[in-house]
């Protein structure tokens, strides 16, 4: 961090620190414009929004932003303690939303969760898979050279058994290893900060009796155009206005 | 239309302070500006009306035929030094359909009488035919103030004014800022002139559009069809308002031809976005005169590059837009109140380019901002920058007792002239909260409930996930996943072409029993036809190929009766030997023979040969 980065981070927090949300939110604010990706930043510039959120000073679209920097801060925390903490000031967010949204009679449904393929594919980390791949390809290669190469029976037994077990095996951990490698460098994800973020089709018009996306939501980026931008959100795959969510920092 | 000009010529006739009911005679001459014209151009018909009493109104054209399209109507009045007054109506028509018409007769309403002028005679020829004498040009009227209804110029460019005259005043200089290369049409046309072709976003960029009219032309224009010049992409903002009369600014050298300049519009146009934005062009049709060629004059499209400010300096609470240079002032009244009541907090935001219509209000607890009310009064300023100052009337409620600081309203800028950063601030001071009327229990606290449970502040930076290095990023990886499958695959797929290339290499050589099983096959072929010496040849060929396969004897060219002696010197049964010397006399015999033998015997014949071949092979 520069010098006049570090300036702006120890404004930001005496700011937070003397009640003065709406300075803090600015200058946390600013050191995002300048491009600093760093956790405690994400996460100040969520107590920020929050602390405007607290002492009634409320800017609508507040609660969504302190949400997407707590959803940074967990992201790119090292430190798992502020990730527990980004992750516990979250919860707090989102119920307050969905208390909001209770009140009403909206759905309170903020998290939808993972894909199952998502869930199968962060079972184990990516290089587990990749050396999963490895040991099955190797195994693959091993069998079907003693089982072409030995006139022993039971060699050639064995050779076909363990062929058959690593050629699914290397296929599957092999895509499992891409897909991880695919989100890595290609899944961008967002937090809804508006809640009139509704769903519409790729021209823009509003797709008739869907819901507004529920502010501080977590969702998919999929595409963007002009200002609209692609999100999946649980089974929603839709177009919304590119100002009502906010992209993680990566 | 009618009413509209009914009602016009009566208010001129108010302007004119006629007496209402004056009697007085009423000269009506009517003409028109060519008496031939082209399909598709337009004639204009005048009537003059030249009084000395009361005002003429109700003009009316009269008949005019289906083929002819009324365009437009205008309307002038003047006044004549012996007290008379002039009023010339114009109609414009456009022809559809060649032939001679007849129009009118036009008239006007003189008190409770009609007047009535005579008709005129228009001939329409096809396009091409018109004779090229010019048209009657209309004699000018010193003492005219013309407009036109349909003239959104308001009937500019006029008939000669002080400082518009055709004829030029003495010493008049062209300006230099005003010149072209060349014209972008003839007689008149629009020329755009942006000041800047970059800027950052919310940076004004002034945008003007001349007509520019050649001096030497005709004295009168008239446009309709105009377009607005489309700029989606910025905040547009008049600084000469876009229905205001055009302004003369001078004269300009074009292709060292001298053009008469008058401005028609200028906006102050504020970029929205980044990118290469797009201030279409502008555009409008010449009425009158008549033109050679297409009657639309356009001004140039021009691209205006838009950046952001730099980021460097840039202060918190920026907002991208915020460009000029501002100064900002509050007032706050009272300074001492009863907890929830309200205070007025009045906040001038002065200075020019892109005033925000937003302030963000210092956050406080206990202290609730209610939506400001919101004045304009943004003019030109005399550098054509807009500005000028808007203010933001704030109702305030303070919830807490004692000492409350509301701290300081900024906005930030940034100054395009002094390409840097500035915040205009305005302290509004602390205010006195007296204790008010006792609180209710649930609202003891009002923050008490929101968000509780947040966790504290981060005093630290805490950095970020650094990107490490995957197996998967490296395409060595993917090579090796794949090695050893791909290495068995290759091995196998080689082993298996090699074998398969041998073989066939070894189908393909030329050897005495490729060459045995060659004729053998052949024979068998001759003999399922029906040609006996044919069969016959092949026999021979395939006994001689078999007995240099298989006895490596070649009996081709060897004299008949030593046939079986060398074959079985060769190691060749007797038996098989004979039959063979035999079968090859045979063969020969049938095959020179003037009588052909017939098919069956050759075939018979081919049946002996197979078992003797064959006994060769066994050999």
């Amino acid at each position: 961090m520069s010098d006049d980065a570090e300036a702006l981070f120890l404004d930001g927090t005496k700011a937070l620190a003397d009640g003065r949300a709406g300075d803090a939110v600015a200058t946390f604010e600013a050191l995002a414009d300048r491009g600093v990706v760093d956790a405690a930043v994400s996460y100040d510039r969520g107590l920020a929004y929050a602390g405007r959120v607290r002492i009634g000073a409320e800017v609508p679209g507040d609660l969504g932003r302190a949400a997407q920097g707590f959803e940074e801060a967990r992201a790119l925390a090292v430190d798992p303690s502020l990730a527990e903490d980004a992750t516990r000031a979250l919860a707090v967010i989102r119920s307050e939303v969905a208390r909001r949204r209770g009140r009403s009679g909206e759905s309170v449904e903020l998290d939808q969760g993972p894909s199952l393929g998502r869930s199968v594919a962060h079972l184990v980390a990516e290089d587990v898979w990749s050396a999963g791949a490895g040991v099955a390809s190797l195994a693959l290669g091993a069998a079907l050279f003693v089982r072409w190469l030995t006139s022993s029976r039971r060699a050639r037994v064995g050779g076909t058994i363990t062929a058959a077990v690593a050629a699914p095996l290397l296929l599957l951990c092999a895509l499992l290893a891409l897909a991880m490698r695919d989100e890595r460098l290609h899944r961008r994800e967002a937090v809804v900060v508006t809640s009139t973020a509704r769903p519409s089709d790729e021209r823009g018009i509003t797709i008739p009796g869907a819901s507004p996306l529920p502010e501080a939501a977590l969702v998919e980026i999929v595409a963007e155009r002009a200002a609209l931008v692609r999100v999946r959100w649980g089974i929603v795959d839709a177009w919304v206005p590119a100002s009502s969510v906010r992209p993680l920092a990566r | 239309m009618k009413l509209l000009l009914a009602l016009l010529v009566a208010s001129l006739a108010l302007f004119a302070g006629v007496p209402a009911r004056a009697q007085s005679k009423i000269d009506l001459v009517v003409s028109v500006d060519a008496e031939t014209i082209e399909i598709g151009d337009s004639v204009n018909v005048t009537l003059k009306a030249t009084t000395s009493g009361e005002v003429p109104s109700s003009a009316d054209i009269g008949a005019v035929p289906p083929s002819f399209m009324q365009r437009g109507v205008s309307n002038r009045v003047s006044f004549g030094t012996n007290g008379r007054r002039v009023v010339s109506i114009v109609w414009t028509l456009q022809a559809s359909k060649t032939g001679t018409f007849k129009i009118g007769p036009p008239s006007v309403r003189v008190g409770d009488h009609r007047v009535t002028a005579r008709t005129v005679t228009v001939k329409v020829v096809p396009p091409g035919q018109a004779p090229s004498s010019p048209r009657t040009q209309k004699p000018p009227d010193p003492f005219g103030t013309p407009f036109s209804l349909l003239d959104p110029w308001r009937g500019q460019p006029p008939a000669p004014e002080p400082d518009d005259d055709r004829r030029l005043p003495p010493g008049t200089q062209a300006d230099a800022k005003l010149g072209m290369d060349a014209p972008r049409g003839t007689v008149t046309f629009l020329h755009a002139i942006v000041d800047k072709t970059s800027a950052v976003v919310g940076e004004q960029v002034t945008v003007s559009m001349y007509v520019y009219i050649d001096a030497a032309g005709p004295d009168h224009i008239e446009f309709t069809d105009i377009h607005e010049a489309p700029a989606s992409d910025f905040l547009k903002q008049p600084l000469i308002a876009d229905d205001a009369e055009t302004k003369p600014v001078g004269y300009a050298l074009v292709a060292g031809r001298l053009w008469s300049v008058r401005l028609a519009r200028k906006w102050a146009l504020f970029p929205l976005k980044t990118g290469e934005l797009d201030i279409g062009a502008m555009s409008l049709s010449i009425v009158k005169p008549r033109v050679a060629g297409d009657p639309k004059r356009t001004s140039e499209a021009i691209k205006v590059r838009v950046s952001e400010p730099p980021v460097t300096g840039r202060p918190p609470g920026y907002v991208i837009g915020d460009v000029g240079s501002y100064a900002l002032a509050a007032e706050v009244t009272p300074r001492e109140i009863e907890r929830g009541s309200a205070l007025a907090v009045n906040v001038t935001l002065s200075g020019t380019g892109n005033l925000p219509s937003t302030l963000v209000a210092p956050s406080r607890a206990g202290v609730e901002w209610l939506e400001p009310q919101v004045r304009d009064a943004m003019t030109p300023q005399n550098d054509d920058k807009l500005g000028g100052k808007r203010t933001f009337a704030y109702v305030v409620r303070v919830q807490q007792e004692g000492e409350i600081d509301l701290g300081e309203l900024r906005v930030s800028y940034w100054d395009p002239d002094a390409k840097k950063y500035g915040t205009a601030k305005a302290t509004l001071g602390l205010v006195r909260v007296k204790p008010g009327a006792p609180r209710l229990a649930a609202s003891a606290d009002p923050t008490q409930e929101t968000l509780a449970g947040l966790p504290a502040m981060r005093a630290e930076r805490a950095g970020a996930k650094a990107s490490r290095a995957h197996l998967t990023d490296t395409p060595l990886f993917w090579i090796a996943l794949g090695a050893s499958p791909i290495a068995y695959a290759f091995a196998f797929g080689a082993r298996a072409a090699v074998v398969r290339v041998r073989r066939r290499r070894d189908a393909n050589a030329v050897s005495p029993d490729r060459e045995r099983k060659l004729r053998v096959k052949a024979a068998d072929d001759a003999s399922a036809g029906d040609d006996a010496r044919a069969v016959d040849a092949a026999i021979m060929r395939a006994i001689e190929a078999a007995a240099l396969a298989s006895a490596k004897v070649n009996v081709r060219g060897m004299r008949a009766d030593e046939i079986a002696s060398k074959l079985e010197e060769a190691g060749v049964a007797a038996e098989p030997a004979r039959a063979i010397e035999a079968l090859l006399r045979e063969c020969e015999a049938a095959r020179f023979s003037p009588d052909a033998e017939g098919i069956d015997a050759a075939r018979e014949r081919w049946t002996r040969a197979r078992n003797a071949i064959d006994r060769l092979e066994s050999k």
